[in-house]
Parts: structure tokens; C-alpha cells; sequence
């Protein structure tokens, strides 16, 4: 067709892009405004770190569940590959973490490709259902190969060499890593909102069929959505592991940290930029405030609120902001 | 002119089904080809074949000399193939834009480039005051035209438009056809299947016609329209002229009764100035209709007229928007739907919906669950058993283990056991071999003669008015004929309620 010169005259047709290049403001904003919370909250540092950590582990997981509509309940896979490759290198071969953490973004991949290349083939609940079997294999094995994990005893890391001259085990240096982290799962969100890329997973989450009629190739773009999603959350379970010190596969691999990581970006909103981390902070530090005020019965109050967040905002928290400020 | 597709042989079986049979196809540069046929010919199919939603089971496909029977889907939007789906799908949490920024990155990888190509075929397609809107925000009217926008952001060389004016108000309509030929004089081929006659008559340059899977004709609107074969694909074949008078189906009605000398007479179902709406499109206007006492009143149209919406209404499956439903002295239209088959008002759904995985018996049974029929089921059951001896025998069977004839007679046979007063048949002789059909046809005429009264819709037009007392025509949701059936036959009206001529 012949390009006829264009008058954009309609204001609707530039609204009608999402998210301009404002949005990463928005990012840097949220991320310096974190970077304030060692300071005001020095006495719960830990808590800072987990919420942090998991925030940014949710928004890797929504790479893949939120904007490419894939719904995996095995992304403990990662975590465990990150920390264990991580561990096994500095304990084994005396390499530092850091290139260890390196390595263990490379064995997730290669496993994500794998796992990828055969389970994205099944659409809708089978994905989801193969995932935990994926991982559930995962956790069975590294639980009985004894000579390479150290099995169910466990591993643990009792120093680790400075990094850059900073201690690896403080909290507070945990605590800027972790948001690094975060950062980089959030611009890679950010991206996924108006690339190319980011509008074909989008497609494919939305219809696939129709996706495929535009000219999208869904297997290869949910792979490659996959492997990005991996890398980063492999990087996640590297620092977990650190943060531990001490971690076993019943943990590292477990059913529940895989679903939590999916709870987290749900309650908050899957497919946004904040979401995840919304929902990181609800569950993990609304789980500690209710520990300390409701002793005892906190999982049953947990259970109410995920109820209630459920029946109320269904789309997540972050989209009641969004309506809020609608209305 | 060149060749833009050519089909070899194609081939699409479902099981034991031949949806596609061996068609031949070629289509040259700048044609606008019309793909008509009834209800289930395969159309929808061979769209599907020919964009790769689906695999061939045999036969080549060619675009543009290239072989691309085995090519994905994705691969062949990239050649130039773009299609909308018939059941829209639009990306809905995305805003309107960014479902055309998506086929627009596929010939345009620069964001820039991208958005300055969406946001011209967004103005051109008339959406741009929805173009922040999300998808699912559009009136089905808005959908049908993102569907259209979005093949066409792919700059597409061939455009498969599947029902994109069906169900669309005259001016939305109207609208749509003056697009498809502006589309056209920019350069694209198109293929489109359309139920909307007169659209499609006036749009195509030429026409193929398939009828169950197979192209029986080709030519021009003229050439097709009056095709005896065609014709005969509309409206159905001349054989069993002679089922009227025999009444071996069912031993227990007395010969030669005439239904009209009977006493217990029943209601009178009248519909006055009935509108009636799904969502925003409207697809009953103003349909008034009678059904008297022992009746057989068929209601014929073309597909998507509003024949099953009709019976809807009745039923209470549809909300009525406007108007009256009479049944005797009650109103249908302010009751729910089981109070309605309480009255005795039964339904037999197009497609019959049986409980596959229940016995033939148990079928049965649902259909007297109400406190009025519960304590007649036994009754009720030999009756149904006596029409259909058939289904004694296989009363145990699973239904879904029935053949298509058999189930339609259990569907019928469930609707009975409501012991109905107004039993309303949805196309019965649908899908069903010729001889069956004439069963089925029989069949009809013996529960009339049980003085059950019968608004019948079918698609086999020439059987439904040889056997009707009286019958209505409906064209887009208005009625527009009445008369007794007969004499309907010989109307040329008729013809081109459902040829569009």
C-alpha cells in the first residue's frame, strides 16, 4: 500500500500507546525512593532484603506469567539452580560468588531452553501442570544426588570473599543488591511494555491464535520470553542463597516458594510494572506484621487477605491504584 | 493477471467427517471472491487450511507459486496472508492501537515506523477515536473493524475477511462494504465468506459455492444465483414428495385423522412487535408471528436471519427487548425460562445437545423434570417409545454412541416428554443423511397429527413448506413473508430471501 503522507490528527491515537518514555521515570523514581529504606528502617534490614529479593524474583517470574500469559508454578527451579551453582562453585572450586552466580544464569538458561523447547508445545493448564512436575524432578534429584548437593543435609557457606570491598553477608549490602536486582527486572518490565518484543508476548498472552495471524512465531517468543525470565531469577536465588547461608533442597526447590513467587506477582497484578512488587511487600512483610499481632492464627488471617484481595481486585492491587486515580 | 492462491485437492478431515472434500481453488491478483455456502460446507474450514490455523490432511496449497501447505501460520501472515476470525479475536486488555501496533511492527520493526503505520490504518478503518480505548471496551460492530484493521496492518497481499458484515446494522454494513472495495483498489486480493447475500452478491467479482465440503459451483453472482445446483444446496431437494400421507411411524394415531378436527385445541403463541438483542446488536425487529391451535408453522430464512433467536425468545433463553410473547393468556416474555416449559412449551435445539455420556433413557428423563410431567413420565416415556421403537431398543445405550438420525430422534423424543403443547424444532434435519431427513420429516408430521401444535425452522426449505400449513420468511431479523406453505414454494421471494436476487 502506498505511504500517503500522515496527519496523526486524533489525540486519542497517541494516548492510545501505552506507557512513553515517562514510565522509566517512574522506575527510577520508585527504585530512589527504595534505596532510602536501609536508612529509615536500620533495625529491619532483613525484612527490607526479603521483600526486595522477592520482588524482584516475582517480577523475573511475570517476564514469563504476567506478560507472556505463561503461567509457571516451577520457577523454584531457578532459585535452586542459582544458589546451588553459585555455592557448589565457591565451596567446590573456590570461585568467587559473583562468577558463580554468572554460571548459574548459564545453567538456567541451558535448563530453560530445554525445558521450553518441549513443555511450550501444551497450552492453558498444561503448561502449568508440567511445571511442577519440571520442578518437582528437579528438587527429587538434587535431594538424592548426595556426592553433588550435599543431598538433604544441606549447604552451607560459612565466608565468602569481599565483592568490591563490600561484605557479602551484611545486610545492608544484601540489601543494594537485591535492589539492583529489582532494578533490572523492572527496566526489563519497563521494556516489555512498548517493544516489539513486548507487544508479541503480550499478543501471544492474550490470543495466540490471532497472535499467529499477525505473523508472530509464539513457541520461539514464549523460549525466548522463558530464558529471560530464568536468567533473572537464577540471579535472584544466587543472592538468596547467600542471604541464607544455609539453604537444603526441600527449600530451595519447594512447590511453596515457586508458588509464592506467582502469589506475589497476582496479588499485586500480573503483567505490570509494579505489581510484583506490591504484592512482595503485602506478603512478606503483611505475613511478618501479622506473626507479631496475630500469634498463632497469622496463616489463617494471610489466608482472609489473599480471599479478599482476590474477591475485591481481582486484576491485583496495583490496578486499584489505577482505578483510583480514574475515577 | 497473476495467480495469488491455488488450491490442489485440499482436504480436511475431523475424524470421519470430510469438512473440506478435494477443492479446487485459484484466486488471481485484485479479484474479490465470494466463498458462499450453507451452514457447515466448510468455509470457515478452508480459511483455516488456507492461513494455517489448521493442517491439511492432504492436498498443496500455493501462494503466489509457492508452495506453503506445510507452512506455519506465522510464516504465512509474513508472506502476505492476513484473515480476521470469524469469532473475533481481539487482543482485549490491549488498547485498539496497540492491537494494530502489533501487526504493524511485523512490516515495520522501528517503533517510529510502527506507530505512524497502526495510526494510519487506524484513521483509514475509522477507529482512531477508539484508538485508546481497550479492546474489550468495543461494541461488536467496533470489534468486527479492529479485526478487519488488524489483517490489515500486515499490508497483506491476500485478505481472507471471514463474516465481517453479518450481524453489523445496515449503515455499519454499508460502511463495511465501502471499505472492503476501497481495500481492494489499494491492491489486495480478497477472499471473503459472508451470510449477508446481498453484500456479498454485489462485492464479488466472482463466486464459489461449497456445499458440504465440495465446490459444486463457480462463476459469476448471476451465473451462481441461478445455478440449479446452488439452489438446490439453499433450499434442499425435491425427493420425499410423497411423505405426507404415510403415518407408519406412529401406530397409535388413527388413519387418515385430520389434525384439525381435533377437540383439545390448546393455546394460541403470538409474537407482536418482538425486538430482541445480543449485547449491542440488535437481531430481531418488529417479528410478529401466529401459531394457532394444531398448526404446523414453519419459520425459514437464511443463515443468521434470526430464526433461532426467534424460538430464543420464546423460549425465555433471550431477553426480550421490546413487545409481547402470548402463549393462550400468559405472557412468555415475563416469566423464567422452566416456567415456560411448564406452560407447555418445548424447545429441540439446533445441534441437539443431548447429554452425551447418559443413556439413551436418562436423556429422556430430563426432559420431564418438572413437577407437572415427573408424575407422567412413564406415560410420557411409552409414548415417545411407541413414535420411536428405535430408542426402546437402545434405551441403555450411551447417547453419544447413537447415530446423528437416532439422536435427533432422542432430542425430539426428550423435548416430548415434557408432554408440550408448542413443540419448537431448531433445524432437525440438520447434518443428516437425505434418507433420515425424510425420517425426521415423517416424524414431524406424526406429532402434529398427536394435535401437538409445531413451529418448525429448518434450513431444507422445499421439505419445511411442503409440510407447513402456513410458514414465515425471515430476512435480517424481520419478517418479511407469510403465506401458506405451498405457496410459499413457488415464490420468488423466497429465493431471494436466500440468495440475495
Amino acid at each position: 500500500m502506498p505511504q500517503t503522507p500522515l496527519s496523526v490528527s486524533h489525540p486519542a491515537v497517541r494516548r492510545g500507546v501505552n506507557a512513553g518514555p515517562w514510565s522509566l521515570g517512574w522506575v527510577l523514581v520508585v527504585l530512589a525512593v527504595l534505596a532510602f529504606y536501609p536508612v529509615v528502617f536500620r533495625n529491619f534490614l532483613t525484612l527490607g532484603v526479603t521483600i526486595v529479593l522477592f520482588a524482584g524474583m516475582a517480577t523475573a517470574w511475570d517476564v514469563l506469567g504476567g506478560w507472556t500469559g505463561q503461567l509457571s508454578l516451577g520457577h523454584a527451579v531457578f532459585v535452586g539452580i542459582g544458589a546451588y551453582t553459585m555455592a557448589l562453585l565457591v565451596l567446590r572450586a573456590g570461585v568467587a560468588p559473583w562468577w558463580g552466580a554468572m554460571a548459574g544464569v548459564g545453567a538456567s538458561v541451558v535448563v530453560a531452553a530445554m525445558w521450553g523447547a518441549v513443555t511450550f508445545r501444551l497450552r492453558g493448564p498444561y503448561f502449568a501442570l508440567a511445571s511442577i512436575a519440571v520442578a518437582e524432578m528437579t528438587r527429587i534429584v538434587a535431594n538424592n544426588w548426595a556426592s553433588l548437593t550435599g543431598g538433604a543435609e544441606g549447604v552451607s557457606l560459612p565466608s565468602l570473599p569481599r565483592f568490591l570491598g563490600l561484605d557479602l553477608f551484611s545486610r545492608r549490602v544484601e540489601f543494594y543488591i537485591a535492589l539492583v536486582l529489582l532494578g533490572l527486572a523492572v527496566v526489563a518490565a519497563s521494556w516489555l511494555q512498548r517493544s516489539r518484543f513486548g507487544y508479541h508476548l503480550q499478543a501471544i498472552r492474550e490470543d495466540e491464535d490471532a497472535a499467529m495471524a499477525v505473523g508472530i512465531n509464539p513457541t520461539r517468543d514464549k523460549v525466548l520470553a522463558f530464558l529471560a525470565s530464568a536468567a533473572l531469577t537464577s540471579l535472584g536465588g544466587s543472592l538468596y542463597g547467600i542471604f541464607l547461608g544455609f539453604f537444603e533442597p526441600r527449600g530451595m526447590f519447594s512447590l511453596d516458594l515457586s508458588v509464592q513467587l506467582a502469589l506475589m506477582a497476582y496479588i499485586g497484578g500480573v503483567g505490570t510494572l509494579f505489581g510484583p512488587l506490591v504484592g512482595a511487600g503485602l506478603l512478606v512483610g503483611g505475613s511478618e506484621v501479622l506473626r507479631i499481632y496475630f500469634p498463632g492464627k497469622s496463616l489463617f488471617v494471610y489466608g482472609l487477605l489473599i480471599i479478599l484481595v482476590v474477591l475485591f481486585a481481582p486484576d491485583g492491587l496495583g490496578t486499584v491504584v489505577r482505578r483510583v486515580r480514574r475515577v | 493477471m497473476s495467480e495469488v492462491l491455488r488450491t490442489e485437492q485440499l482436504r480436511k478431515l475431523f475424524g470421519g467427517l470430510v469438512a473440506v472434500n478435494d477443492v479446487e481453488f485459484a484466486v488471481a491478483e485484485g479479484e474479490i471472491v465470494g466463498l458462499i455456502g450453507p451452514n457447515g460446507a466448510g468455509k470457515t474450514t478452508f480459511f483455516n487450511l488456507v492461513s494455517g490455523a489448521m493442517r491439511v490432511s492432504s492436498g498443496r496449497i500455493f501462494f503466489q507459486g509457492r508452495e506453503i501447505t506445510h507452512a506455519p501460520a506465522y510464516q504465512r501472515a509474513e508472506l502476505g496472508i492476513g484473515r480476521t476470525f470469524q469469532i473475533m479475536k481481539p487482543f482485549p486488555r490491549l488498547t485498539v492501537m496497540e492491537n494494530l501496533l502489533v501487526g504493524a511492527y511485523l512490516r515495520h520493526p522501528n517503533r517510529h515506523a510502527a506507530v505512524r503505520w497502526a495510526a494510519e490504518v487506524i484513521e483509514m478503518m475509522g477507529l482512531a477515536e477508539f484508538a485508546s480505548a481497550s479492546a474489550r471496551s468495543l461494541t461488536t460492530a467496533g470489534r468486527k473493524r479492529l479485526e478487519v484493521a488488524r489483517a490489515l496492518t500486515l499490508s497483506p497481499t491476500l485478505l481472507l475477511l471471514d463474516e465481517v458484515v453479518a450481524g453489523l446494522n445496515p449503515v455499519e454494513a454499508e460502511g463495511t462494504v465501502e471499505l472492503i472495495r476501497r481495500i481492494r483498489d489499494r491492491g489486495a486480493t480478497i477472499i471473503m465468506v459472508e451470510h449477508v447475500m446481498r453484500v456479498i452478491m454485489g462485492l464479488s467479482d466472482r463466486i464459489v459455492v461449497l456445499a458440504n465440503g465440495s465446490n459444486i459451483a463457480e462463476g459469476t453472482p448471476q451465473q451462481v444465483a441461478t445455478n440449479p445446483d446452488v439452489i438446490t444446496a439453499y433450499l434442499g431437494t425435491h425427493e420425499g414428495r410423497d411423505a405426507r400421507p404415510q403415518a407408519t411411524w406412529s401406530p397409535g394415531t388413527p388413519a387418515g385423522e385430520n389434525h384439525s378436527a381435533r377437540e383439545d385445541t390448546g393455546p394460541t403463541l403470538a409474537l407482536r412487535r418482538v425486538q430482541a438483542a445480543y449485547g449491542d446488536v440488535q437481531v430481531l425487529w418488529d417479528v410478529s408471528l401466529e401459531v394457532r391451535p394444531g398448526e404446523l408453522v414453519a419459520l425459514i430464512g437464511a443463515n443468521g436471519a434470526g430464526k433461532t433467536t426467534t424460538l430464543r425468545t420464546v423460549a425465555r433463553l433471550l431477553r426480550v427487548r421490546d413487545g409481547e410473547v402470548q402463549f393462550g393468556t400468559n405472557r412468555l416474555d415475563q416469566m423464567s425460562s422452566h416456567d415456560v416449559v411448564n406452560l407447555g412449551v418445548a424447545m429441540v435445539p439446533e445441534g441437539r445437545q443431548l447429554f452425551n455420556q447418559m443413556t439413551v433413557e436418562e436423556n429422556l428423563l430430563t426432559g420431564s423434570s418438572l413437577a407437572r410431567t415427573r408424575t407422567l413420565r412413564r406415560t410420557n416415556l411409552d409414548r415417545v417409545y411407541t413414535l420411536f421403537p428405535l430408542l426402546r431398543e437402545r434405551r441403555r445405550q450411551e447417547a453419544s454412541t447413537l447415530s446423528g438420525g437416532e439422536q435427533q430422534m432422542l432430542a425430539i423424543g426428550r423435548g416430548l416428554m415434557s408432554a408440550p403443547r408448542l413443540l419448537m424444532l431448531d433445524e432437525p434435519s440438520l447434518g443428516l443423511a437425505p434418507t433420515i431427513v425424510e425420517e425426521v420429516f415423517r416424524v414431524v408430521q406424526d406429532i402434529r397429527r398427536e394435535g401437538i401444535t409445531v413451529l418448525l425452522v429448518e434450513q431444507n426449505v422445499q421439505q419445511a413448506l411442503r409440510i407447513a400449513d402456513r410458514a414465515y420468511v425471515i430476512e435480517s431479523g424481520r419478517i418479511v413473508l407469510e403465506g401458506p406453505g405451498p405457496e410459499l414454494l413457488q415464490s420468488a421471494e423466497v429465493r431471494r430471501a436466500y440468495l440475495g436476487i
